[in-house]
Formats: C-alpha cells, sequence, structure tokens
C-alpha cells in the first residue's frame, strides 16, 4: 500500500513538472521582431474550409516572413461560444470571420469592434458586388462571394427523368410526382428537418417572398411595417403545412439531420434536395453531382407575380479586421494582406471549385471553363434568379426559435400555421 | 418443519425471478453500451464514401485496395507536397485516388518517377492508373497509407498526439490536487475540533458543486484574464482542480466520518502529530476513496470540453475534446475521420477504465479495520 | 489552554486552507460577478453603467412561460436521478456485492462503462440511433407491424423526458452503483451472516440491514443527484437537435445558455442569464435542504456498528 502511495506521490510530481516546464515553454515566443495578427477563423478539420484555411495561412507566412499569423480555428457552436467569450472580456482579435446581418454582425456591433473597410479597399476588389453594411455604406468585411443563395431546391434529373417525370413549373407538379416517387421507393423532396434552422433559411425564407410580392417583407416585418399575422406569412407557413399534407415532404423529415439528408440525395433516395448553394460540394456521389441542376421553387400556390422564380440570398459573410485591429497600423496593413491573399484570384478560383461560394467578388474575374458541372449551375442559378431576403439576417433570439421551431410543429402535426404567427409576433414586439 | 421447508421453497422462487430480471437488465444495458461503441470503431474504419452508402456495412473498400484506381493530376494549388521540393528536386507523378475522395486533394501521393517503370512515369494528368501496376513498395506504402487513412488523417491534422499529452497532464495533475487538497480538507472537516468552522467550509465547498459552468463562463475567463492565466496550462489545471474540490471534499468527509475516531485517538496518544497521523494512519485507509474520487475526476476532465475550449486558444494548451470536436462540425464532410478522432479519445479511458477495474472489483479496503 | 487551542487552530488551518483559498479564487469572484449580474442591467459586451434593478431579472423570468417549461423538465430529471438512478444503482450494487449472478466482475464494468464516454461520442451515437428510419425506428417499426412508424417520442413535449430519461439513467446510474458498491464493502460481513442464520431472505436484508446502514451513503448520493441534475447539461444538449427537440427537452441550464449566449434580441440577456443560474442555485440548496430535513426526520446517518 505504501508503495502504491510513493508511486502515485512520484508520479504526480513528474506529471506536475511536466506541466509547468510547458507552462515556462509558452512565455518565450512573442516577440522577434515580428508583427503579430490574432485571428479567428472559422473552418474545421474535417470541412474544406479550415483544411484551407491552414495551407492558406501557411502559404502566406512562408511568402511574407516578416508576419506572424497566430489564429483559432473553430466552427459552429464552439466559434460562437468564443467570440462571445473574447469579446466580453476584451481579448478581441485582430481579424475574424464574421458577418453584418443581425446573425453573424451582432457581436461585433455590440461590441463596437466593427471597422470600415472601405479606405483601405484594395483594387482587387469589385465594389458594385459588395453590399453596404453599415449606414453610411460603411464595410465591415470583405464577403465570400457574392450572395449566399439559401433556398435552392437540387434535382437529380437523372432520377426524375428515370421516373418519366420532367422539371416541376408549378406546385401541382410537384404533387403530380408522389405516386411514381412512392412507388419507386424514393421521396419526393428530402430535408434536414431536425435541424430549426432549415426550415426557417432554407425554406421560409423563399415562400414568405413569394407570398408576400415584396422580396424585403421580413426586415418591415421586424421594423414593424408589416405584422407577422399578416396573410402573406401565414400563406407561407401553410404553404409548408400543404407540403407535408400532400406527401411532398415526407413528415419523418422532422428526425433527418443535415448529413443524413445529403447522403440520402446522394444515395438516390429522393428526387430533390432542399439546402442552401453550399451544399453542393457535399454530394459524394459523382454520378448523382453531375445530373443534379439547381433550381428556384416553382411557382407556389398564393404566389405573387413579382416574387416569381426567386432566391433567398443572404449577405455572405467574410473576414475582417476590427477596430482593435486596426488601431495599430502595423497590424493592420498585416492583417489586410492576409486578408487580400485570402481572396485573390487563384483562392477564390479553388473556393468556387469547392462549391464553397457561387461567385467571388474580385474585379474582372473570368470564370474557368473547367468548373466541375454541378458549380456551373449554380452560378447559372445566381445569374439568372432574382434575390430576396434571408429570414434570420433579420429576426433573431427568442421570435426566430419560436418560428423555426414552430414550423417543426406544424409538419409533425402539432400546430397550425395561424397559431405559429400569432406566437412569433407576440414575441417579436416585445 | 413444514413451514420451514415452504418457506425455503418461496425463497428460490423468487429468488429466480430476481434473478432473471437482473440477468435481463444486465444484458440489456450491456448491449445498449457495447453495440454502438462497436458500430463506432469498425466505422472509424471505413471511407466517407463507404459510410455514405451504406452506414451498418463493415469495413471494405479502405482494406481491399490492390486495386484502387488512381488518376494523375497536375501540381496546382490545392495539392501540397509531402516533402521539400526545395531541398529535394526529383521529379514526382502526382496521383490522386478515384475512389476515395476523389478530387478533394486529400489522398495524393507523389511518386517518384525514376522509381517508376517508363510507361507509368510518362503518364500526363487526367490518365489513370491502378495500384496493381505500382513496384510493389510503393504499392505497400500506399496500401498501408490507405488502410489508415482515417487515423492518419485525424492525428495529422487534428494534431491529436499533442491534445493527447496535454489531456494527459491536465487530468493527472489536477486529479492529483483534487485528491490531495480534498483529503486534506475532509480530514479538518471530519476528524478535528472546530465542527463551527468545519460546517461552514462544508457549505461554502459544497456550494461550489451546484453551479454550472455555463453560468460562470463569462466571469471565470474575465478573472483568468485578469491575471494573464489564460490559455496556459497552470491556469487551466487551477480551474479544473477547484471546480474539482466540492465532489472530492464531499466524498473524502463521507467516508472519514465512518472511520472511527479510536485509531486517531491512539495515534495521538503514542504521541503523533496530526499529519503525521493523516498520512500513516488516515490516508492509506483512505484509499477506496482516493480510487473513487480520483477515477471520477480525472474522467471528468479528460471529457470536459467547454472549460477548455473558452480558456485555451492555441494549439498549445488545447485538449483532446477540442480537437476531437474539430471534426463533428454540423456539415462535416469526413465522418469516417470525426469516427477515427472519437475512437481515439475514448480508448484511452476504456484502457485506464478496464485496468483499473480490478482494484475497484476487489474491493481495496486497508487492512487495519477488518476483524 | 489558549496555547493549545491555537495550535490546534494553526494546524486546522493549514489543512483546510490550500485548498479554500485555491477554490475561493476561482468560483467565488464569478459568483459573486453573476449574483450582481442578475441585480442590474449590464451588458458586458457594451460596456457602459451597471444599473441596480433589483429583483427587475427574478421578476421577467418568474414571468417568462419557458422558465416554467424548463423547471419542470428539470424536476422530472430531479426525480430520475433520485428516484431511479439511485435506487437501480443501489440495488444493482447489492446484487453485484452478494453475487447473485455470475460474471458481476463484467456486468460491473458495463453498467459504469457510459459514464467514461464523453458525451460528444454519446451525443453523436444515440442521434444516428434515433434518426428517421434509425435502428430504433427500425425496432419499431418490426414490432409494430407498421413500416411507417418512426421514433417520434423526442418531437412531442409530452413525450421527450422518456427517452432523456432513458438516457440519463443509463449513464449515470454506474456511478451511484460503485460509490454503493465501495461502501458496502466496508461493511462488517459478520452482520450479514447473523442476519442469514435469523432465517432472513435477501429482500429482508437488504431491506433491514443494509439501508439503514448506509443511510448516510444514500443522502450524500441524493445531494450529488440533485446537484447533478440541476446543473446538467451536457447530455441533454448533445442527444437533441437544435429547435423542437431541444425546446421540448430543455432544463434550466440549457434555457440559461441559450438566454445568454444567443438570445440576441434581448440587451439585457447576460444580466437575465444570471438570475436564471443564481435561480438554478437556489432551487438546488431548498431541495437539498428538504432532503437533508427529511433524512433527519428518517433517523439517517447514525452509525450501527
Amino acid at each position: 500500500m505504501k508503495k502504491l502511495v510513493r508511486a502515485t506521490l512520484i508520479f504526480g510530481m513528474l506529471i506536475l513538472m511536466a506541466g509547468l516546464v510547458f507552462t515556462g515553454c509558452q512565455k518565450e515566443e512573442a516577440a522577434q521582431g515580428k508583427v503579430v495578427v490574432d485571428v479567428m477563423a472559422y473552418g474545421d478539420n474535417s470541412n474544406q474550409e479550415g483544411v484551407n484555411w491552414v495551407r492558406i495561412v501557411d502559404a502566406f507566412e512562408a511568402a511574407n516572413p516578416g508576419i506572424d499569423i497566430q489564429y483559432e480555428l473553430l466552427y459552429d457552436e464552439a466559434y460562437h461560444q468564443k467570440v462571445v467569450a473574447r469579446l466580453t472580456s476584451g481579448d478581441v482579435p485582430d481579424v475574424a470571420y464574421m458577418g453584418a446581418d443581425a446573425r453573424w454582425g451582432a457581436p461585433w456591433m455590440e461590441a463596437s469592434q466593427q471597422w470600415d473597410h472601405t479606405p483601405h479597399l484594395d483594387a482587387m476588389y469589385d465594389k458594385s458586388l459588395i453590399p453596404p453594411h453599415g449606414p453610411n455604406g460603411e464595410i465591415y468585411e470583405i464577403p465570400l462571394g457574392t450572395s449566399n443563395i439559401t433556398t435552392v431546391l437540387f434535382m437529380n434529373e437523372k432520377l426524375v427523368k428515370e421516373l418519366g417525370l420532367s422539371a416541376p413549373k408549378t406546385y401541382e407538379d410537384l404533387k403530380a410526382m408522389v405516386p411514381a416517387a412512392k412507388k419507386a421507393g424514393v421521396d419526393v423532396i428530402t430535408i434536414d428537418g431536425a435541424d430549426g434552422w432549415a426550415w426557417g433559411s432554407c425554406v421560409l425564407s423563399s415562400f414568405i417572398a413569394r407570398t408576400s410580392g415584396d422580396p424585403q417583407w421580413v426586415s418591415k416585418a421586424v421594423a414593424g411595417e408589416n405584422k407577422f399575422t399578416d396573410k402573406a406569412f401565414v400563406d407561407a407557413l401553410t404553404i409548408i403545412d400543404m407540403l407535408v399534407k400532400d406527401g411532398i415532404i415526407p413528415a419523418k423529415s422532422v428526425l433527418v439531420d443535415y448529413g443524413s439528408n445529403v447522403s440520402n440525395f446522394s444515395n438516390g433516395k429522393a428526387l430533390f434536395m432542399i439546402q442552401g448553394q453550399w451544399a453542393a460540394g457535399g454530394i459524394e456521389n459523382p454520378e448523382v453531382a453531375d445530373n443534379t441542376i439547381l433550381l428556384a421553387w416553382p411557382k407556389l400556390p398564393f404566389e405573387k407575380a413579382a416574387t416569381a422564380g426567386t432566391v433567398a440570398a443572404a449577405p455572405s459573410v467574410g473576414y475582417g479586421v476590427t477596430k482593435k485591429g486596426a488601431s495599430d497600423p502595423a497590424v493592420r496593413d498585416a492583417g489586410l494582406a492576409l486578408i487580400n491573399y485570402f481572396y485573390s484570384e487563384a483562392e477564390s478560383t479553388q473556393r468556387l471549385r469547392d462549391g464553397a461560394i457561387v461567385a467571388p467578388i474580385l474585379k474582372n474575374y473570368q470564370v474557368p471553363s473547367d468548373l466541375p458541372l454541378i458549380v456551373k449551375r449554380k452560378v447559372e442559378l445566381a445569374q439568372s434568379a432574382g434575390t430576396t431576403e434571408v429570414i434570420d439576417s433579420y429576426l433573431t433570439g427568442a421570435p426566430n426559435d419560436a418560428l423555426n421551431e414552430g414550423m417543426q410543429k406544424i409538419v409533425s402535426g402539432q400546430a397550425t400555421p395561424a397559431e405559429i404567427a400569432a406566437k412569433v409576433e407576440e414575441l417579436a414586439r416585445k | 418443519m413444514e413451514a420451514i421447508i415452504i418457506a425455503r421453497s418461496k425463497f428460490s422462487l423468487s429468488a429466480l425471478i430476481a434473478r432473471i430480471v437482473s440477468y435481463i437488465v444486465l444484458i440489456s444495458w450491456t448491449l445498449i453500451t457495447i453495440l454502438p461503441l462497436f458500430w463506432m470503431t469498425y466505422s472509424s474504419l471505413k471511407s466517407n464514401e463507404e459510410l455514405t452508402r451504406n452506414i451498418y456495412a463493415f469495413p471494405h473498400d479502405l482494406f481491399d485496395n490492390g486495386d484502387d484506381e488512381y488518376i494523375v493530376i497536375a501540381p496546382q494549388l490545392n495539392v501540397i507536397p509531402d516533402y521539400d521540393i526545395k531541398k529535394d528536386t526529383r521529379e514526382r507523378l502526382i496521383i490522386e485516388s478515384a475512389t476515395i475522395s476523389p478530387g478533394r486533394r486529400l489522398m495524393v501521393y507523389f511518386l517518384v518517377k525514376e522509381d517508376l517503370p517508363p510507361e507509368l512515369a510518362a503518364l500526363e494528368p487526367g490518365d489513370r492508373l491502378s495500384t496493381a501496376q505500382l513496384p510493389p513498395p510503393m504499392r505497400r506504402m500506399i496500401s498501408w497509407k490507405t488502410m489508415t487513412f482515417n487515423y492518419r488523417s485525424a492525428f495529422v491534422r487534428g494534431g491529436l498526439g499533442f491534445k493527447f499529452l496535454n489531456s494527459v497532464i491536465y487530468a493527472g495533475v489536477s486529479t492529483f490536487f483534487i485528491v490531495l487538497l480534498g483529503l486534506m480538507i475532509a480530514f479538518g472537516i471530519a476528524k478535528m475540533p472546530f465542527k463551527k468552522l468545519s460546517l461552514f467550509v462544508m457549505g461554502l465547498v459544497g456550494l461550489g458543486y451546484l453551479i454550472s459552468q455555463q453560468s460562470v463562463l463569462i466571469p471565470l475567463y474575465l478573472v483568468m484574464s485578469s491575471l494573464g492565466l489564460t490559455d496556459t496550462h497552470l491556469g487551466i489545471i487551477i480551474v479544473y482542480t477547484a471546480f474539482g474540490l466540492p465532489l472530492s471534499v464531499l466524498l473524502a468527509s463521507q467516508f472519514m466520518k465512518g472511520l472511527p475516531d479510536s485509531l486517531i485517538e491512539s495515534a495521538y496518544i503514542d504521541g503523533a502529530s496530526t499529519f503525521r497521523a493523516f498520512l500513516s494512519i488516515i490516508a492509506p485507509m483512505c484509499v477506496p476513496v482516493m480510487i473513487t474520487i480520483g477515477i471520477i475526476s480525472a474522467l471528468g476532465i479528460w471529457n470536459e470540453f467547454l472549460l477548455v475550449l473558452v480558456l485555451a486558444s492555441t494549439d498549445i494548451t488545447k485538449s483532446l475534446p477540442v480537437g476531437v470536436y474539430s471534426f463533428s462540425s454540423l456539415t462535416s464532410t469526413q465522418l469516417g475521420w470525426q469516427l477515427a478522432a472519437l475512437v481515439i479519445a475514448t480508448l484511452p479511458a476504456m484502457i485506464v477504465y478496464f485496468s483499473f477495474q480490478k482494484q475497484l472489483a476487489r474491493g481495496v479496503v486497508g487492512g487495519a479495520i477488518k476483524g | 489552554m489558549k496555547l493549545r487551542e491555537r495550535r490546534a487552530l494553526g494546524v486546522y488551518l493549514a489543512f483546510i486552507l490550500p485548498g479554500v483559498l485555491l477554490y475561493l479564487l476561482v468560483v467565488a469572484y464569478p459568483v459573486v460577478y453573476s449574483v450582481a449580474l442578475s441585480l442590474s442591467d449590464y451588458n458586458p459586451n457594451r460596456g457602459g453603467d451597471w444599473n441596480f434593478v433589483g429583483l427587475l431579472q427574478f421578476k421577467t423570468m418568474l414571468s417568462d412561460p419557458n422558465f416554467y417549461h424548463a423547471l419542470r423538465n428539470n424536476m422530472i430529471v430531479v426525480a430520475v436521478s433520485v428516484f431511479g438512478q439511485i435506487p437501480i444503482g443501489f440495488i444493482l450494487a447489492y446484487i453485484l456485492y452478494r453475487r447473485m449472478v455470475k460474471g458481476g466482475d463484467f456486468f460491473q464494468i458495463m453498467v459504469f462503462l457510459p459514464h467514461f464516454l464523453s458525451t460528444i461520442v454519446i451525443g453523436t451515437m444515440w442521434k444516428r440511433m434515433f434518426q428517421a428510419d434509425g435502428p430504433v425506428s427500425r425496432l419499431i417499426q418490426i414490432f409494430s407491424g407498421d413500416p411507417s412508424a418512426q421514433f417520434d417520442l423526442m418531437l412531442h413535449a409530452d413525450t421527450v423526458m422518456y427517452p432523456i430519461g432513458f438516457a440519463l439513467i443509463w449513464m449515470y446510474t454506474g456511478l451511484y452503483m460503485i460509490i454503493f458498491l465501495a461502501n458496502l464493502q466496508k461493511i462488517n460481513d459478520s452482520l450479514i451472516e447473523a442476519a442469514k442464520i435469523d432465517g432472513a431472505t435477501e429482500p429482508q436484508i437488504f431491506l433491514k440491514v443494509i439501508v439503514p446502514i448506509l443511510s448516510g451513503t444514500i443522502l450524500v448520493s441524493a445531494v450529488l443527484a440533485i446537484a447533478g441534475s440541476l446543473k446538467g447539461f451536457d447530455l441533454i444538449f448533445a442527444l437533441t437537435t437544435q429547435g423542437l427537440q431541444r425546446n421540448n427537452a430543455m432544463v434550466l441550464p440549457i434555457f440559461m445558455y441559450q438566454t445568454a449566449f444567443q438570445n440576441y434580441s434581448n440587451p439585457m440577456r447576460y444580466a437575465y442569464g444570471s438570475a436564471i443560474s443564481n435561480a438554478i442555485v437556489i432551487i438546488s440548496v431548498a431541495l437539498i435542504m428538504a432532503s437533508n430535513f427529511i433524512s433527519r426526520k428518517l433517523g439517517v446517518g447514525e452509525e450501527t456498528y
């Protein structure tokens, strides 16, 4: 027994010493004459964004020996948590992945860390493709690409043709596909309904624009000019109810998550998939990917002619220098250099190929001719369809949560569109 | 006489039912625990394409790789050489797998042209070849790398080796202090005078157990920030130790209260100092609860994610759960890597668990009390 | 006299202080900050002033239906822990201790194993089991003969706590089993032998002999269970998808987290979140004091060696 205790004590001492040695090691790095840029990057070891980021930073540092990039690479929840933690304690990064809408820009706006890039905007960017973020046309971040389409209807053209069907032009066309699909044992539309945000961003955002005929209906509603209990909004929710009742979207889709959604489509288990344009790069099966057409929603019930054929697109997020980073000219310039490298033509083309963006925001950009088919079709959609607002760019917090949850309730038969509309209206006005 | 016989047979029937129910519960428990873990382990050896095709099938693609198809590609932006191009200037034929993550530049090999037969070395980008055509050493290398694709990727991309070490340090050092300080406080509370003060300390420390980590996240980060201890090993160890103390004190003091005072009295009478009594008599008898506290604490720290996410910003201080989480994003395209990372994180805990089980099962009890 | 007392005090402090000081440093300030925050309208992000608003945040909380929904769910979690995990853990420990089944060691390993898995692992695996046409759905389809049946217990607020409760018991019972096992091994065997000679059956031995002796352990476990239930966040967060499932299974810590970190429409969200977390502590203390009171009434904790 005594031997065990003694052994444990010695072991503990060793680990303790190792720990202290490491603590000491950390202090030494810092200043060796290099400009240090502290970056909060968005990416993950398992997706293209993260893999590319690591590569880009390595290449940038090799090309710029006087600059040292210290970054933290996080994704999803972890990213937002860390941003909040750092901003509240005053440990603000110099460069960060941010947006300018209610979802991505809120923490930075609250902490007054948004910095106007316009005076330092490099000539390589096409300013007309960058939407203004601030009240006086300020630009707070460089968007990854032109607008980020969130309501795409991916169609497996080969499978559709095999069943003797063709691309739907109206809601009735979709409804007519149900019997044939059932016979073949496939779903008409698959959607990752388990994720609340998917309903808001990838479905309702387009529906509300169609039923109201106003591409900016949502922002007006948040500002108080429209009510969520207006007929247009209730109609939009009703369409979702109809889709489920007519069997176009299976009720069990509320139990399908993002990964399963894409893999259902990749495995040919559905004719259509609902997601944002970023999912194009995730279709594993090359046979399916090459035969995928990207569509806007067909003509829907209650639709107004003004917004026919539109898709919802969110202002793109991207990297930007913070006010803290801009306060030191050397850091600011290094940060801008990194950003310009990140958005350079070669890198933007790579992102285009990977399917992460629709089109870069660079001046005189030549689209390469050897892009994957699915990327080309994405560009076609972006060029042909008009765009409308995405809901969670304007509606956040409790009302948005209630809305997303409400749609899931509608799909699983627990609530009616009118009830949900009333709840959202109530929470939005508090 | 008859009454006893009847009583005994009744006893057997209810005992039998009890045994059957126990077996059913225990076996179901085992299955629910083991089957998903089993799935996770064998699925971590499948490529992402395999997983998308059929999520329950046994691994095949990564192992049956003697005849894999590869495409020759030209040097490009996202094709990163795995050798130093400045030092090694031999010409290379770059090939990429056509079946495993095609087009993503994740399964790329740089074959030295000199070592290839001439017809292969002359291939142009776009041509296809099969691994069966390659010289045996290359074929073996590619075969090995294909089999270990998921695990190599997880280790290298996630920096899991270093994070593993960090996790060991955090769990080891923090647990050591949690046990040590916990026992000391428990001894003071349970076996020494000043009962009123002890009650206060006990309440104070116990209250800490009620506090969830999310609620103190922001102020904790503020405190650590002002002390300059964010993103340091020392800071993280201090935080883990402090949060582990309440449970330790609670369990240890309850255990110590059950130890007879007579032992300590006799030690004092023999002239031992309090410290001596603690070290030589009480501590050895507390080994069971030390093991319990040690295991619970070490385990909690090994799996802990939120605190270390917020307190550690650079790869030097991040621990394993953060590394594992970096493969679990919502839009992740590499389920195989994620599962491999999960296995890497779970395996050590399992190994330690199975080794320590013997200690727990045999019921280590200090010799002094029995009989 | 005084000198001896002082020296005794010195020794006492030498044992207590190192740990307590460390604890206060790390835990005290955040707690005080949190209490202060809950009585103000401060938003750390925006700086500005601390305005003392009294019990405003708490009033908001008490009139928020989401709070009551989360509270109700949390009480269910507490009940599952105290009346599910502890008795089951105790009985399992007893069964293993008395060697009533073969392969006791193996089963002990299996029951405690879930505790060793990180919630990321459990979340990944169980979410997959619960998804559309996943293993659990398939089982339901086989057993009910309905090929379109799905596992939708998590979609309805009134049934979501069944799978959650099941998961909670699966994961945490092992801990209590081990605690009881460690304490069972401290018991003098002769007591059990004597009871057997007197003709007692196993259930009688369990209820009349063992339970009273270990009543102190039961109390400590109950306290741990209550505390853990009210601050437990990871498992429920990992098992539910964001949206309907998580809102159905909302418990107080998740409610606090979502309010403070994600509810951007409320500029006082940090203060409100602090009020919620302080309410959690108050509720925990109340429940623990209640269980202490009840156990004292039942005569728990007396040593009957």
